[in-house]
Order: structure tokens, then sequence, then C-alpha cells
């Protein structure tokens, strides 16, 4: 009859194969590793924590803004001075007048390559004269200057003028002229009316080689 | 006590986890998994431990426990069990007996098991199972008495 004897027996014959000891290792280290690695992603200590975090946080909130701020866009304007209602204001034509003789206020303004066409013109359009204030024209000339009579190159001085004054878009042309002189130095210097009665527009136009 | 190692608990401890699985769950697979499973929580859990035998009672409680949880999956309740057996040979006799063990019900298994090849007394069994000790005398001698019955012999 079998008894306890045998079960211990057969127990005794049961011992774990050198291959599942094996297997059971690797995974044992595969375990612990995975464990070392998932530890040391949690062992921040919570008082370090807070400012990494809280700085964390300052930087994506004011890292983005600055950059924003520092950006260019046209006309010079930072996106922050865009963003800003004084700027905008400020760039506001400044009364409803001025809007409804066509100021367009910044927001609705041309677009760049607009701009940009426009920005030369307002460099050529620079003034080309001297506003002078005299009681008349011929005392708006420099006091060094001669008659220019049949000065030479008189007529090429009034091409000039002509060219000068057609490209003020004024409706001006050589008959304009009050008064005129020769500057010493080669110089025609030509005086028609200014904006008001005592105030002259100086042309001066170098002779002609 | 010596730190800790993988190597050093599936060197001492390896055979006596397997063979408590196997004599559980009678499936050499199942209780090579049970017992791989059982190391993996020693692992995770990395208990201090006494003594080397504070750490085997605390590898034969996580088998026991392990291998409940295994009768109790679904898919070993509807599966119907092989009657697998090591490569190693039985002897009729012992098959016989080994058959008759595992037709046990598992608590009485569990402290046949304890009592006959870990040789823990009922104390110590007791203490194991976190049971009272007249529970395990009881549970002892009935599993004791249907092995007799199983067996026509003593046990």
């Amino acid at each position: 009859m079998p008894d306890s004897q045998d079960y211990k027996s057969a127990m005794d014959k049961v011992t774990a194969g050198q291959r599942w000891k094996q297997a059971t290792l690797e995974k044992m280290q595969a375990e612990a590793g995975a464990q070392k690695a998932a530890r040391s992603r949690r062992t921040i200590p919570f008082r370090r924590a807070i400012p990494l975090a809280a700085a964390a946080a300052v930087c994506l909130l004011v890292i983005p803004a600055a950059a924003r701020s520092l950006t260019p866009i046209s006309g010079g304007a930072t996106a922050a001075d865009q963003a800003s209602p004084r700027a905008a204001t400020r760039q506001m034509p400044e009364s409803s007048a001025a809007a409804d003789n066509g100021a367009v206020p910044f927001a609705l303004a041309a677009a760049p390559e607009a701009a940009m066409a426009e920005a030369p013109q307002d460099t050529a359009a620079a003034p080309a004269y001297t506003t002078v204030e005299a009681p008349s024209p011929e005392s708006a000339l420099p006091a060094q200057a001669l008659p220019a009579g049949e000065a030479e190159g008189l007529d090429a001085a009034l091409d000039q003028l002509d060219q000068i004054l057609a490209a003020e878009g004024e409706g001006r042309t050589r008959s304009d002229v009050l008064a005129g002189g020769l500057v010493e130095g080669d110089c025609f210097v030509f005086v028609l009316a200014g904006d008001s009665e005592t105030s002259y527009r100086l042309y001066q136009i170098p002779c002609a080689q | 006590m010596p730190a800790f190692t993988p190597e050093a608990a599936v060197a001492q401890f390896g055979d006596t986890v397997f063979r408590a699985a196997f004599g559980l769950v009678k499936n050499p697979q199942d209780a090579e998994d049970i017992a791989q499973e059982v190391f993996l929580n020693l692992v995770r859990h990395a208990p201090q431990f006494d003594s080397a035998e504070h750490q085997k009672a605390w590898l034969l409680r996580c088998t026991i426990n392990r291998c409940k949880s295994h009768f109790r999956s679904a898919w070993v309740r509807r599966s119907a069990p092989l009657d697998e057996h090591l490569s190693t040979p039985f002897t009729p006799a012992e098959n016989t007996v080994l058959d008759a063990v595992a037709a046990l019900p598992m608590k009485y298994r569990q402290v046949i098991y304890l009592h006959y090849i870990e040789g823990y007394s009922t104390a110590e069994i007791a203490a194991l199972l976190d049971l009272k000790q007249n529970t395990v005398l009881s549970q002892l001698s009935r599993g004791r008495a249907l092995l007799k019955d199983t067996l026509k012999g003593e046990f």
C-alpha cells in the first residue's frame, strides 16, 4: 500500500530544471533593472520638485513671450507694440479729419509690399529746397549771390529746376521763379514762393560742367 | 542575513519553490510558471528577512497563494487537466499517492504538503498560513483520513 514514504520519495525527485533556473534568474535581473530605473525616475525629492516645476512653468511662460516681443515685424514695430493699445493709439491718425483725408489706420494699412514700394518715394519727396523767411524774394537770396543775367549754363539750370518742380507735383515751372542768382562756386539759386507771404523756397542748382 | 541576490535565492530555494508548486498543481509547466512568478515577486517587493528560514517561509506562503490564484482562474477551471508528470519516472506507488494528494481539496493538500514534505509542525504551518493551530490540526487529520480512504492504507 502506498504511504507517506512514497509521497516523500516522489517529491524528492521533483527538482527545478537548470534551464528554468537560468530563465528565472534572467527575468529577475531584468525586473530588478526595470525597478531600479523606475525608482531613479521617481526619486526626485518633493522639496526639489516644487522649485523645478515652478522654474519650468516660468520658462514656459516667459521665454515664448520674450521671443514674441523681440521678433520684429514690418514697420519696425514689434509684436508687443502691435498688441499694446497705447502703441496702437500712437500710430493711429491724430484726428478723424486725418482719417477722412485718406489716412489709414495702421491696422488697415497697405500690404508690406506696398509699404516698401512707397518708401523710396518718400525719400525722393524730401524737399529739394531750403525754406527761407524773408521780406522779399530778392532778400531771400544769399547775400553773396550775383545776378544770374545771361550767365553760362543758366538754361541748363532752369531745365533742371523744371524737372525738380515737376517731380514735386505742385504744378510749378520756371515761370514761377521770383528771383535768381549765381553763387560763387558755380551754383545757381532760384527763389520761389513759399507757404506764406514771408516764406520763400530757395532752390540750389549746380552749374552743368 | 547576507545581502539578498537573485542568484542566491534561486540557488537556495529554487527547488523548494518549484517542488511546492508542483505538489499543489501537479503540472510541471504550471509549476514552473508559478515558481518563476514567485521569484519575480521577491524582486518586486524585496521584503526584509530575519533568516533563511524566514525567507523560505515567505516563498512558500507566496507559492501557496499563487497556486490558489491559479486554481481560481477561469482558464484552469474550464480546461481539462493534463495528467503530466516530470520526465523523471515515478514508481507506480509514487504515482498513486501523487494522484491521491492531487485529488484532495486545496486546504488539505497544502497542509499535507507542508507537514510531510517540508517538515513543518502544525504550529509553524498555522503561522505560515495565518490560521489557528487547531484549524491546521483538523485539516491535517481530515486530509490524512481522506488519503487513507483513497489509498486503503496508512498515511
